[in-house]
């Protein structure tokens, strides 16, 4: 047999082909030298860079990073280890938390956790269309058939029960009932995680968010226990919190009671910490040991985490909890089970009952001190944000607000006034106000707010849309305001020194709110203003809100009077338009120290004409900027400061970032209108944006190293507010979006 | 007013705030710092790039340190990080890819996912060797000068990425090995294995498995050929993970 064609030898060799008659060539292979010299030389030849050779080196690395891997895993992206799925024998496949399998008609998707009774799996129904979650029996109960029979028993009683904050049971499967021998049973899916979850990432709640899920929680509690159904087990993780609504569920009834019988009967039904002292010692479930167990739910909640001791004390006062939250924690964690509330019923009550009362005594109390500190300001937004997050946890039961809902409710009781400008007019001193939709609530021009905690919001569930409100320059000084999701339209021309929203020493608080200036059909059309004008030391809040603004106008003028503090806090928070932040002082002249102007800006976007400008009559102003997360684009100058009088701008205007995007379309990033003594004239761009703008600017030596990337953006025709802006960087192209559109 | 009520709503002064601003990291708590309580449900139609914008989305997560942990480690060791640093590097990466994953819109018809990755690994490599007064190593043993901005010149940079490149196939050659040896006739696999990556005498190992020289190379072939099959497949798995064409 002669030798083969080279060609067919080297692709062999390298596995790129397999001749059509191979077990021939393997005898001949055998016997030449020749041949097999070949093919050692093709696939040294052909190991482009290495990969076969290299395989050897890939492996040992992979095994010296494997703990590595391992602990980022665990410790920094918070992924644990699965179980042994192995003794399940329903799954068919298994990588990482992708399985594959079945149960009945179910088809199982993926494993999403495992408590100490059950293991629990995302899983379709093929045959309801629809997406659920299995919690079987773990596989250790398996030789048990009591347990079994226990841990169904106690989810045929829960699946009895209905009520909105009792997780449903869709199913139930028992061994030998033709679902392939498992205990489990079917639930609904939860895009969402437990109040563990919650804890263990958000700590404590708020006294608003703890009263919501709380009443919730002892509601669900209550439906139960009138059905005959002890819970056995209340904890944090088996309560399930909405992902991404108000949706709260109280999970697992019962299942305590099935691992008690399992773990023998000197162990806890129940879970430490959580379970009452005669639960302890050795007593069975009660609805006093559930209310005992919600009571430690609702000190860890007000805490962020339970007392490690019975030393330790809880750190309830520190987190401004009132006193009668306090009592009615120490009610249901009673030792004697005698002395705590009768029913989950009667503690429910109690919680609405404290919670009204406490609020309608602080408000009055409030009203009879006039809020001109800045501390008596904090208490009455404390005391806004509890109204507020209490009447929306309140949806579901309250009719009041249901009714009012459409018109101008104040203080969750409906009113009759026509619009919000009425009802500030008619009723004096601090007021919570809810909105429904509708322009004509805002038909009317509000009276200028003085020395008032307002507080009004936007009941988006009404009619399904955000109130849209048109309205004028709103003025506030001294106290405070506070606007929830409402979309604010300002109405006519913004002077170059004023303002929609006006505050003077006060405090403003925006949370999901949009605030628009209608966009001028002329590309020249300058009206200046600004959408938040804050004056005289104010302190301006905004969370998950957007402002867009005309060409000419800014999102935020601030002047630094002499001797005041000035604060702007920006949080997940987007601004399109002409200018982000101008300062100004009304004075320089005036006696006393310059004032301060403090932004922290974080997880935001900023996309406009030029970001800050310190106006040339903003001498003596000391601007200091805390930024991070952010995307700034800025298609001409970032920063424009103007000469000032007797000091350097440099020293007027501080900035900080971390981890932000910067882009910049103009010639110059940073543009100091005069030289500083023996500098040189700063920015001065080939059209490019020059990193050692940055780096001067910062004062640094790397400026990439301060930033994540530093871009240049070439502004195309594209206006500034459109959709969706795109930068050119090193490392390709990157989308920066406003998520919003201007009308 | 009760001083507990005082303490929730802190209005320290703008000094207290403001008047040492560096190192202020920490003193503030940010909304993205905190882990979102939403637990995504993963959905196997969604890219993985997709996944992993979502930070509790342990399952993506797991492939994705799986997958590419390796690739940023072994481009950091053959690129001048010290062994005894490459760890460091492998974390320092991973992490600041939770950081910009969220943030930013990543287009795969303008880039690849790995460019991306690329630019983020390049950066923290670069910033190492800077600080360490190192250069990056260039295949070849060379070492390229860099510019007084810290900027590799435009070839250096252009090898660096093409190094990456390089490192990624092998990356998935030895995934593509690790999958067919999981699968393969142990028989098989060591012939492969000693022969063709340890480099051994082939007729040496033919007498360590019983089996004629021939059959030795036609198994070495055979397996290469899985391998390079597997090899082509999980380039295709990875780049529509990522939403490549």
């Amino acid at each position: 047999m002669d030798c083969p064609d080279r060609t067919v030898l080297q692709a062999w060799a390298t596995g790129r082909e397999v001749p059509a008659d191979e077990p021939a060539w393997a005898d001949h292979l055998d016997a030449c030298e020749i041949c097999r010299a070949a093919m050692d030389e093709a696939i040294a030849a052909t190991d482009d860079g290495g990969l076969v050779r290299g395989l050897a080196g890939c492996r040992r690395e992979h095994e010296r990073i494997l703990p590595t891997l391992r602990s980022l895993l665990e410790k920094d992206f918070g992924v644990a280890g699965m179980p042994d799925w192995k003794r399940f024998p329903f799954l068919e496949s298994i990588e990482g938390r992708i399985v594959t399998g079945r149960i009945g008609r179910l088809e199982l998707k993926e494993w999403l956790g495992a408590g100490s009774m059950g293991a629990v799996f995302r899983a379709v129904d093929p045959a309801l269309e629809r997406e659920v979650a299995v919690k079987v029996l773990r596989p250790e109960y398996e030789g048990h058939p009591g347990i079994a029979a226990l841990f169904l028993d106690e989810a045929r009683a829960a699946a009895g029960l209905r009520h909105e904050s009792i997780l449903p049971i869709y199913d139930v499967f028992a061994p030998g009932g033709g679902d392939d021998g498992v205990a489990g049973y079917v639930m609904p899916l939860v895009s969402g995680g437990t109040l563990a979850d919650r804890l263990a990432g958000g700590g404590a709640f708020d006294p608003g968010e703890w009263v919501r899920v709380l009443q919730r929680i002892t509601e669900a509690l209550a439906a139960a226990h009138a059905a005959g159904v002890l819970h056995r087990d209340v904890k944090p993780a088996n309560v399930l919190l909405e992902g991404d609504g108000p949706g709260v569920w109280l999970a697992d009834f019962g299942l305590a009671r099935a691992a008690h019988h399992g773990y023998g009967s000197d162990s806890l039904v129940g879970t430490p910490g959580y379970a009452a002292p005669e639960i302890v010692a050795g007593g069975t479930g009660s609805v006093a040991a559930d209310l005992h167990a919600l009571g430690k739910v609702a000190l860890e909640m007000a805490c962020g985490r339970l007392p490690r001791s019975a030393e330790e004390k809880p750190a309830l006062e520190e987190k401004s909890f009132p006193a009668w939250a306090s009592r009615w924690i120490a009610w249901l964690t009673d030792p004697e089970p005698g002395n705590r509330p009768a029913s989950a019923e009667e503690a429910a009550r109690a919680l609405v009952v404290s919670f009204e009362s406490a609020a309608a005594t602080a408000r009055r109390a409030a009203a009879g001190r006039r809020l001109r500190t800045g501390l008596a300001i904090g208490f009455g937004l404390i005391l806004a944000t509890w109204i507020t997050d209490a009447a929306l946890g309140w949806r579901g039961t309250n009719a009041l607000l249901r009714k009012g809902a459409e018109k101008v409710s104040i203080d969750g009781r409906p009113g009759t006034h026509a619009s919000v400008g009425a009802a500030l007019a008619a009723v004096p001193g601090d007021l919570a106000i809810r909105v429904g939709n509708g322009e004509a609530l805002f038909a009317d021009a509000w009276p200028d707010l003085t020395d008032r905690t307002i507080e009004i919001v936007g009941d988006g569930a009404v009619k399904g849309g955000t109130p849209v409100a048109k309205a004028g320059s709103i003025r506030v000084k001294g106290g405070g305001l506070k606007l929830v999701g409402l979309d604010l339209r300002p109405r006519g021309d913004l002077g170059s020194l004023s303002g929609f929203l006006e505050i003077e020493n006060a405090r403003l608080v925006l949370e999901d709110c949009s605030i628009r200036k209608p966009l001028q059909n002329s590309r020249t059309a300058v009206t200046g203003g600004a959408l938040v004008f804050l004056s005289g030391g104010s302190e301006f809040v905004a969370t998950r809100s957007r402002f867009l603004t005309d060409r000419g106008g800014k999102a935020i003028l601030a002047v630094g009077n002499p001797g005041t503090e000035t604060s702007i806090t920006l949080s997940d928070t987007g601004f399109a338009g002409g200018g982000f932040l101008h300062v100004v002082a009304t004075d320089p002249a005036a006696a006393g120290a310059p004032g301060t102007i403090g932004v922290e800006i974080a997880d935001s976007t900023v996309i406009c004409s030029g970001a800050f400008r310190l106006g040339r009559n903003g001498a003596g102003v000391k601007v200091a900027v805390r930024s991070r997360n952010n995307l700034w684009q800025s298609s001409d100058v970032f920063l424009s400061a103007k000469e000032q009088d007797g000091g350097s701008v440099r020293e007027a205007f501080v900035f900080e970032d971390e981890g932000s995007l910067l882009a910049v379309g103009g010639e110059r990033a940073v543009e100091w209108d005069a030289a500083p003594a023996g500098g040189e004239r700063q920015g001065e761009g080939d059209g490019a944006l020059a990193k050692r703008d940055w780096e001067s600017f910062l004062g640094r030596q790397d400026a990439s190293e301060w930033v994540d990337w530093i871009v240049q953006y070439r502004p195309g025709r594209a206006p500034l507010w459109n959709n969706e802006l795109s930068f050119e960087g090193r490392g390709g192209r990157l989308l920066g979006s406003m998520g919003e559109t201007f009308e | 007013m009760s001083p507990a009520l005082s303490l929730a709503m802190p209005s320290p002064s703008l000094v207290e705030r403001f008047g040492n601003l560096r190192p202020w990291v920490g003193r503030l708590v940010f909304a993205r710092d905190l882990p979102r309580s939403r637990v995504a449900i993963p959905d196997t139609r969604l890219s993985l790039l997709i996944r992993l914008r979502e930070p509790d989305d342990a399952a993506a997560w797991e492939r994705f340190v799986a997958d590419y942990g390796p690739l940023v480690y072994g481009f950091g060791l053959r690129r001048g990080v010290p062994v005894d640093e490459a760890d460091d590097f492998l974390q320092e990466v991973m992490l600041r890819v939770t950081k910009s994953i969220g943030r930013l819109d990543y287009d795969p018809s303008l880039g690849t996912f790995r460019s991306w990755l690329f630019q983020i690994a390049r950066h923290v490599l670069l910033n190492r060797l800077r600080h360490a007064g190192r250069r990056p190593v260039l295949e070849g043993g060379s070492e390229l000068m860099r510019g007084a901005e810290g900027d590799l010149g435009a070839s250096a940079e252009e090898r660096l990425r093409e190094e990456w490149e390089l490192e990624y196939r092998r990356q998935i050659f030895a995934k593509a090995a690790e999958r067919v040896e999981a699968s393969c006739d142990p028989g098989m696999w060591t012939a492969f294995w000693r022969t063709a990556v340890l480099d051994e005498e082939a007729a040496k190992v033919a007498a360590d498995l019983g089996i004629a020289l021939g059959t030795l190379y036609v198994r070495r072939s055979r397996v290469l050929a899985r391998v390079r099959e597997a090899a082509e497949m999980i380039e295709r798995e990875w780049a529509r993970e990522t939403g490549e064409r």
